[in-house]
C-alpha cells in the first residue's frame, strides 16, 4: 500500500465591493474570488486513509468578522470535474505559474490541472474576477454567486463526488491527530483539496497556507 | 576679519621685516630677528593646522548632513507607520475594492504594521499598567498600607483610616475624652449619680421681690417660683400682688395668679357642680345692650307713614281699580267727536258707551271685543245727513232696522256680543 508525504500549497481570497461606494453607473456590488485547486491521484483505490492533517497558516486576515469562515474539504472524484468552472463568467487562471497570466472567456474551458506539478511547484488558481454580486441589478435579488465561487465545485450536484473531511481554516496554524479511512467504492481516481466559504462576505479576506498530511491507499 | 584672513597679514608682514634683515649680521644675529623667525614659524604652523580643523569641520558637516537626512527618512518612515498602526491606510471607498487577485493587493489592507502595532501597544500597556500597579500609593490619612514586593499584584496589607477620614459612621457619638467636659456629657461616681460638680446651680426656691423691675433683675439658674408684692408695672395686673414661674429653657414669665383673680381660663364645659337648668329672672335690657337690635329697629315702618299700593297684595275680594277701569265701572260715554273715516271702537273693555258723529260713511270696526258685553253707540247724522254705519260682518240685524239718514237725525245702535257674533238692533226716531 503507497504511503505518500504530501504537501499542498493552497490559497484563498475574497475581495469585496459595496454598491454604495461608487456612483451611477458603477453602484453596483461586486466580488472577486480566487482559490487553489489541488489534486492527488490515488488510482481509483479502494480504501484511503488521510493521517495527521496539519494546516500552516502563513496569511490570515479578514477586515471584519466572517460570518461564513473559510473551509478546506478533501473530497473523491472523478477527473475533470473542474470542467464546472466551463461557465459565463470570464475568469483569470493562475496555471502553476505564479501569475495570473491566462484569460478565459466566458463558455471556454479551463486549462488543464497538471496533479504532478501541484507539490514541488506553484499551486493552480482560479479567479472569478470582478463578479456583479447580483445578476439583476438594482433590485439584487438574483445572487451571482452560487454560479460563479470556488464553492460551487463543492455543492453543485451535477458534480459526482464524496467528501471525506472538511475543515474550517483558523488565523493560527493547527494540526490534527485523525486518521480516517475512506470506502472509495465509486472508483474515484482524484483526491481534491479546495479551500472554499460557502457565501460571499462582505469584506476583504486573504489567507495562504500549506497542508501537510499523509495519505495510504 | 576672519582668523585665516589675519593669520596672512601677519605672515605677509613678518616675511617683510625679515626680508628687510637681508641676512647681514656683522655682530651676530640680533634678538629681534630671533623673535620674528620664531613668531614665523609659529604662525606658519597654525595657518596650516588651521586649515586642517576647516577641513575637518567641512568635513563633519557633510556627514552631520547626510546623517540628518538619513534621520529624517527614518522619521517619516516611522511616521507613516504609526499612521498606518492608528488609521486604516486603504480608504473605505478604495477603486481596489471587489478586484484584489493576489494575496499582497490585501497586504496594504491588513498591513504587517497594523499587527505589529497591535503586539507593541499592548506590550507598552503591560508596561505601563505593571508601572501603575507598582506606583500605587496610599496617603497617610487613609491608614493604608501596600506590600509591593510583587509589583504586579500589589496586595493591602493594612488598612486603619483615621477616624476623621472614616465615611458614614454613626452620628452623635461623643468620646469618652469628651466626659464631664464642655460641650460633652456628665459622667457617673461610684454610686451611679452624677457628681455635684457637674451638675449646674438649679435655684429652684420660692423668690419674694418687692416689684416687676426687681424681678426682672433675678439672675435664676433654673426653673423658679417668684412672688412680686407689687405687680401693678405688669400691664395684666391691675394693683396688688402677683405670682409668677420663671421658665428657664424659654427665657420667659408665667403669671399665674394675681391679687384679683386667678389667672386660669375654665371652659363652662369643664365647670362641675353647674344647674342643669338656667332660668333667668325677669330682668330689663336696653336697646344698646342687645346686638343688632337698634339696626333692625331702623329698617322696621314707622306707624304713622302711610302704605304705598305696592306694598299691599290683592286677594280674591279686594282689588285695586285703575281710571280706566273706574270709568269702564261708571259706564262713561266715549266721544269720538265727528268721523269721515271708519273708526275703530277700541278696547270695548274699557268703554260700553260711545258717542258718533257722522260726516261720512263709516264702517263699525271693534277691536278686543269682550263677550257678554253690550255696547251702545250713538250715531249723529250731520247737517248733510245720508251717512251709512256698515256693521261687522259677524253682526245680526233684525230685518227693518236701520239707520235715520235724515240730517242731524239721531240712531242708537245696540250691539250685544256672545263671543261669536254681535246681535245688533237699530232705534232711531229720538
Amino acid at each position: 500500500m503507497p504511503q505518500l508525504n504530501l504537501s499542498h500549497k493552497f490559497s484563498y481570497s475574497q475581495s469585496y465591493r459595496r454598491r454604495d461606494e461608487q456612483v451611477a453607473p458603477d453602484n453596483f456590488s461586486r466580488y472577486t474570488e480566487t482559490a487553489t485547486i489541488s489534486k492527488v491521484y490515488v488510482e481509483k483505490a479502494k480504501e484511503i486513509r488521510i493521517v495527521n492533517p496539519l494546516f500552516m497558516i502563513t496569511e490570515f486576515r479578514s477586515k471584519i468578522s466572517l460570518e461564513n469562515p473559510v473551509e478546506f474539504a478533501f473530497f473523491l472524484a472523478n477527473e475533470n470535474i473542474e470542467s464546472i468552472f466551463n461557465d459565463s463568467y470570464q475568469k483569470f487562471i493562475d496555471p502553476n505559474a505564479g501569475r495570473y497570466n491566462t484569460i478565459v472567456a466566458p463558455n471556454e474551458p479551463i486549462p488543464m490541472i497538471n496533479p504532478a506539478v501541484l507539490q514541488a511547484g506553484f499551486s493552480y488558481r482560479i479567479g472569478y474576477f470582478e463578479i456583479p454580486e447580483y445578476s439583476d441589478f438594482p433590485d439584487d435579488t438574483e445572487e451571482n454567486f452560487p454560479f460563479a465561487s470556488i464553492s460551487k465545485i463543492m455543492f453543485d450536484a451535477r458534480i459526482q463526488k464524496q467528501l471525506a473531511a472538511i475543515y474550517t481554516i483558523k488565523s493560527v496554524s493547527f494540526a490534527t491527530n485523525e486518521q480516517f479511512l475512506i470506502k472509495n467504492t465509486n472508483g474515484y481516481e482524484y483526491l481534491y483539496l479546495i479551500p472554499f466559504i460557502q457565501k460571499i462576505q462582505n469584506t476583504e479576506i486573504a489567507l495562504a497556507g500549506r497542508v501537510n498530511f499523509q495519505l495510504e491507499y | 576679519m576672519a582668523l585665516r584672513d589675519l593669520l596672512q597679514d601677519q605672515i605677509t608682514e613678518l616675511e617683510t621685516i625679515l626680508n628687510g634683515f637681508g641676512g647681514n649680521f656683522g655682530n651676530g644675529v640680533p634678538e629681534l630677528y630671533v623673535n620674528a623667525i620664531t613668531a614665523y614659524t609659529i604662525l606658519k604652523a597654525g595657518l596650516e593646522g588651521q586649515e586642517d580643523i576647516v577641513t575637518a569641520l567641512t568635513n563633519e558637516i557633510t556627514s552631520r548632513v547626510q546623517t540628518d537626512t538619513e534621520l529624517s527618512e527614518g522619521l517619516n518612515l516611522t511616521n507613516q507607520r504609526i499612521d498606518n498602526l492608528l488609521y486604516d491606510p486603504v480608504p473605505e471607498s478604495s477603486v481596489k475594492n471587489g478586484s484584489r487577485l493576489y494575496l499582497d493587493e490585501f497586504i496594504e489592507v491588513f498591513s504587517t504594521d497594523q499587527v505589529d502595532g497591535l503586539e507593541q501597544r499592548f506590550a507598552l500597556f503591560t508596561n505601563a499598567l505593571s508601572g501603575k500597579l507598582s506606583d500605587l500609593i496610599a496617603s497617610v490619612g487613609t491608614g493604608i498600607t501596600i506590600d509591593k514586593s510583587n509589583p504586579a499584584f500589589p496586595v493591602i496589607s493594612q488598612n486603619r483610616p483615621l477616624w476623621d477620614n472614616i465615611q458614614n459612621k454613626p452620628g452623635g457619638i461623643q468620646l469618652t475624652s469628651q466626659k464631664g467636659q464642655s460641650n460633652g456629657y456628665a459622667s457617673l461616681d461610684g454610686s451611679g449619680k452624677v457628681p455635684v460638680s457637674q451638675i449646674p446651680n438649679l435655684n429652684s426656691s420660692l423668690q419674694i421681690v418687692s416689684n416687676i423691675t426687681e424681678r426682672n433683675a433675678l439672675v435664676l439658674t433654673g426653673n423658679t417660683p417668684v412672688l412680686v408684692i407689687d405687680a401693678s408695672d405688669d400691664s395684666n395686673v391691675t394693683s396688688g400682688h402677683a405670682f409668677y414661674v420663671y421658665d428657664f429653657a424659654n427665657t420667659t414669665w408665667i403669671k399665674t395668679s394675681e391679687q384679683e383673680s386667678l389667672d386660669i381660663i375654665l371652659s363652662w364645659m369643664n365647670i362641675t357642680g353647674k344647674p342643669t337648668t338656667f332660668p333667668p329672672e325677669a330682668h330689663n335690657h336696653l336697646i344698646s345692650e342687645i346686638t343688632g337690635l337698634q339696626t333692625a329697629l331702623d329698617g322696621k315702618r314707622n306707624t304713622e307713614d302711610t302704605i304705598s299700593a305696592n306694598y299691599i297684595i290683592q286677594e280674591n275680594n279686594k282689588f285695586f281699580v285703575s281710571t280706566a277701569e273706574q270709568g269702564r265701572w261708571n259706564n262713561d260715554l266715549y266721544d269720538f267727536g265727528t268721523v269721515t273715516s271708519s273708526p275703530s271702537f277700541f278696547d270695548f273693555g274699557l268703554y260700553n258707551s260711545f258717542k258718533v258723529t257722522l260726516g261720512g260713511n263709516i264702517t263699525v270696526n271693534i277691536n278686543s271685543p269682550r263677550s257678554g258685553q253690550v255696547y251702545i253707540i250713538k250715531f249723529i247724522q250731520d247737517a248733510t245727513g245720508g251717512r251709512t254705519v256698515t256693521l261687522p260682518g259677524s253682526s245680526l240685524l233684525p230685518s227693518g232696522e236701520s239707520i235715520n239718514t235724515d240730517p242731524n237725525s239721531i240712531s242708537l245702535l245696540t250691539l250685544h256680543y256672545d263671543g261669536t257674533e254681535y246681535l245688533a238692533s237699530w232705534k232711531s226716531g229720538f
